[in-house]
């Protein structure tokens, strides 16, 4: 217990250093002893609650107008996908936590608890709850919102008391989820023999392929989730439900007395670099993921070679080997693509709101495929590198981003055609596809070439694709077609010119 | 085009060059000429301007006003053409991630055409002490590795003109040296080097010293000129050319 006391004052100081770090950011002077200075946390806290209630209006407003207009069928479809969804989410936690250590420690907890002879359950227990509090606020957040949107069409008036189920529903199944992952990664390092198995992570895989074909043991959590959003659960779920989550949080806190507390700082490098970025990693994401890939790639013996080509073969199978040797920012360009493609069927469909466009191109906008620009960016940014490379911008983007570009239109095009539309329509899709994926490369690679990328991404993103929108529902597709070449050129003198 | 102008003038010319980061002046009015073969040190002290002069004669950064041209022809038009004959390598250079340290020097000969390389980036990476780690990512080197795996890149594509910031600053004795041999090598073969460096080994002799103070060139010549001209007595180091140009500028300011 003294244990516990000691490392919970410690993860206050941590926590209120923290806050004063990130209220620095927001202009907050500590150091200074005036009175509207002493204020000014409290002006901060009143305007980010503001903007948590804002936000949460806006929310509400956009689930409930979604709810009014989605089709019984698509709420059909919604409902089935819900356990799927949700032993997907599980499943990927135990592969996060098989993977690495559950346990993250920073440099200053390398130095200061994993040497000191405290109890090793003290710090589990600690990080356990510092994940899940921070990912429960998250994920219950989400699901109050997306209650309204599952019960709108069966209510006559707004169910307030849906949002309130879901969010008590997400607690021990948050819990439980994440208690599971946490038993299974510290058993691992219970046991060093277990952890040198490389590919264990990928056994939990399993269990999505056992759920195909006998889905009761596995897809009940999702179910239950669903029954509890409804109210229409028995009263036994909820207390079930909390009692194992409450029984996977005992075991992994008795087994975590007995981990290696090496192999936990050993694999909790990668977290330590990544947290002692700070602002850094907010305002520059792509180092983030560079740090990410140089620690997959450390110590590794380097995956098939460079080949023996010239010119602009060289740049362009050079590209292929650096995202064959990162495979993931392939398959993630392709899921991308599919999801995007997707939303975009989901919303024609069903003939949703203009919002849902407008946060759709949002989405474009601000978050596109994390490995579309990875090469080229390195090649734009890094002037020492850029100096060696005899070709113009256009010819070095076109030559870095076509294995991307290519998954991301493999991934599109395989949902747009899985949907079985008419021919006619099935074929303005596919002609676009390619060319909105080109378009969304352009539009990074101009960003990348400008000081202010987000702002700069966002409106190139947001004019091209809304010009294309907004001509080809009004007009017609071939001249939204041309439209699109119009801007595909323009972006590609502005690439060529200055990147 | 480019051929008779390299017959008729300098190889380098940065004519009356300023810069400026937002209302400082980081270059004020530089010129400077550089023929095949020579070798320049830009001495001076930190936020003199060195690697800012430097990046603006390799077309990293746009000068305010002025124009450098290389063979003749003006960086502002020529970009490929400054990157076909001009390299430069900053005191911390960065690498890809995906590429090992051999596929780097690999990737810079394929790029470029060149078809018989290995030889030359086997023997590179030998004489530099990185060929043992020749199939390691740069991002595990230490900084004196990194350079010289940078340096390797340089090397091996022959640039005419290699511009060089702080290069002794990472490497370790041993490799300073070699790294002199080298370039003397490159010079005999008419390459032009500038340098900028706060230190040079004993066996380095520039042909040129360029000092500069606060954006500006204060004091340049050959060794013998400067050691006249700034009455300088004993063995002329850097730290002795750098402060006699120093003072006399400030003899010279309070005469005005």
């Amino acid at each position: 217990m003294r244990d516990f006391r000691v490392l919970l004052w410690l993860r206050w100081r941590q926590f209120s250093d923290g806050l004063v770090y990130w209220m620095r950011v927001l202009g907050y002077n500590p150091k200074s002893s005036g009175f509207f200075e002493k204020l000014y946390p409290l002006y901060l806290l009143i305007i980010s609650s503001f903007w948590v209630f804002a936000m949460w209006g806006f929310g509400h407003d956009n689930a409930v107008n979604i709810g009014s207009n989605i089709h019984p069928t698509s709420l059909a479809d919604l409902l089935k996908a819900i356990p799927p969804a949700v032993l997907i989410l599980q499943v990927f936690v135990i592969i996060v936590a098989l993977r690495s250590t559950p346990l993250k420690l920073s440099f200053a907890d390398m130095s200061y608890i994993a040497g000191s002879p405290i109890a090793r359950s003290v710090p589990v227990l600690l990080g356990f709850l510092r994940q899940v509090i921070f990912r429960l606020v998250i994920i219950a957040g989400f699901f109050s919102l997306f209650a309204l949107v599952l019960t709108r069409p069966l209510a006559q008036n707004i169910d307030l008391s849906a949002s309130v189920r879901a969010m008590l529903a997400c607690i021990p199944l948050v819990v439980l989820t994440w208690a599971l992952g946490w038993l299974l990664g510290i058993l691992r390092l219970v046991y060093p023999g277990v952890s040198r198995w490389n590919y264990l992570w990928v056994l939990p895989l399993l269990i999505l392929l056992a759920a195909t074909y006998l889905p009761a043991p596995f897809l009940w959590p999702g179910q239950a989730l669903v029954l509890l959003i409804y109210g229409i659960a028995p009263w036994w779920v909820y207390p079930f439900l909390a009692l194992l989550a409450i029984g996977l949080v005992v075991a992994f806190v008795w087994f975590g007395n007995r981990i290696n507390m090496i192999l936990a700082v050993d694999e909790s490098i990668l977290h330590a670099r990544v947290a002692a970025l700070g602002l850094l990693a907010f305002r520059q994401p792509n180092l983030l993921l560079r740090i990410r890939l140089q620690s997959a790639a450390a110590g590794r013996k380097p995956f098939l070679s460079l080949p023996k080509v010239y010119g602009f073969q060289t740049l362009a199978t050079r590209a292929a080997l650096s995202y064959l040797r990162h495979p993931f920012m392939l398959i993630f360009s392709a899921v991308w693509g599919g999801v995007m493609a997707q939303a975009a069927v989901w919303i024609i469909s069903n003939e949703l709101p203009v919002q849902l466009w407008i946060g759709w191109l949002l989405v474009v906008g601000i978050a596109p495929p994390v490995g579309l620009l990875h090469v080229f960016r390195i090649d734009v940014e890094e002037r020492f590198l850029r100096q060696f490379l005899l070709v113009d911008g256009l010819q070095l983007l076109m030559a870095d981003v076509i294995l991307p570009l290519i998954a991301t239109i493999a991934g599109a095009m395989v949902v747009w055609l899985a949907q079985g539309f008419e021919p006619e329509i099935t074929s303005i899709g596919a002609l676009f596809i390619p060319i909105l994926a080109i378009l969304l490369a352009l539009c990074g690679a101009v960003a990348l070439t400008n000081k202010r990328v987000l702002q700069t991404r966002i409106l190139a993103t947001g004019i091209t694709f809304g010009i294309i929108m907004v001509v080809g529902v009004n007009f017609s597709p071939i001249i939204a077609f041309v439209a699109a070449v119009l801007s595909i050129m323009t972006l590609g003198g502005m690439v060529s010119q200055n990147a | 085009m480019a051929d008779k102008s390299q017959e008729d003038g300098p190889l380098l010319k940065v004519a009356d060059v300023s810069f400026k980061y937002g209302s400082l002046n980081a270059l004020s009015n530089i010129t400077l000429e550089a023929s095949p073969g020579q070798l320049i040190a830009l001495v001076g002290r930190n936020g003199a301007g060195k690697s800012t002069l430097l990046k603006c004669i390799a077309g990293w950064t746009q000068a305010t006003s002025g124009e450098v041209h290389i063979l003749g022809q003006s960086i502002k038009q020529n970009e490929r053409f400054v990157r076909e004959h001009v390299v430069l390598v900053p005191d911390t250079p960065p690498f890809y991630d995906e590429l090992t340290a051999f596929e780097h020097l690999q990737f810079n000969a394929q790029v470029h055409g060149w078809q018989d390389w290995e030889d030359e980036a086997e023997e590179l990476l030998r004489k530099y002490g990185l060929h043992a780690n020749r199939n390691a990512f740069p991002f595990a080197f230490s900084r004196g590795m990194r350079y010289k795996l940078a340096l390797c890149m340089a090397l091996l594509i022959e640039p005419k003109i290699l511009l060089l910031d702080e290069p002794l600053g990472p490497l370790d004795p041993v490799s300073a040296d070699d790294l002199w041999e080298e370039l003397n090598g490159h010079r005999n073969d008419g390459m032009t080097i500038l340098l900028s460096s706060h230190q040079l080994p004993q066996e380095a002799h520039p042909d040129r010293y360029v000092i500069m103070e606060q954006g500006e060139i204060i004091a340049q010549g050959s060794p013998d000129g400067l050691r006249k001209s700034l009455h300088i007595e004993g063995p002329l180091s850097l730290d002795a050319l750098l402060r006699s140009a120093i003072k006399s500028r400030k003899a010279v300011k309070a005469d005005a």
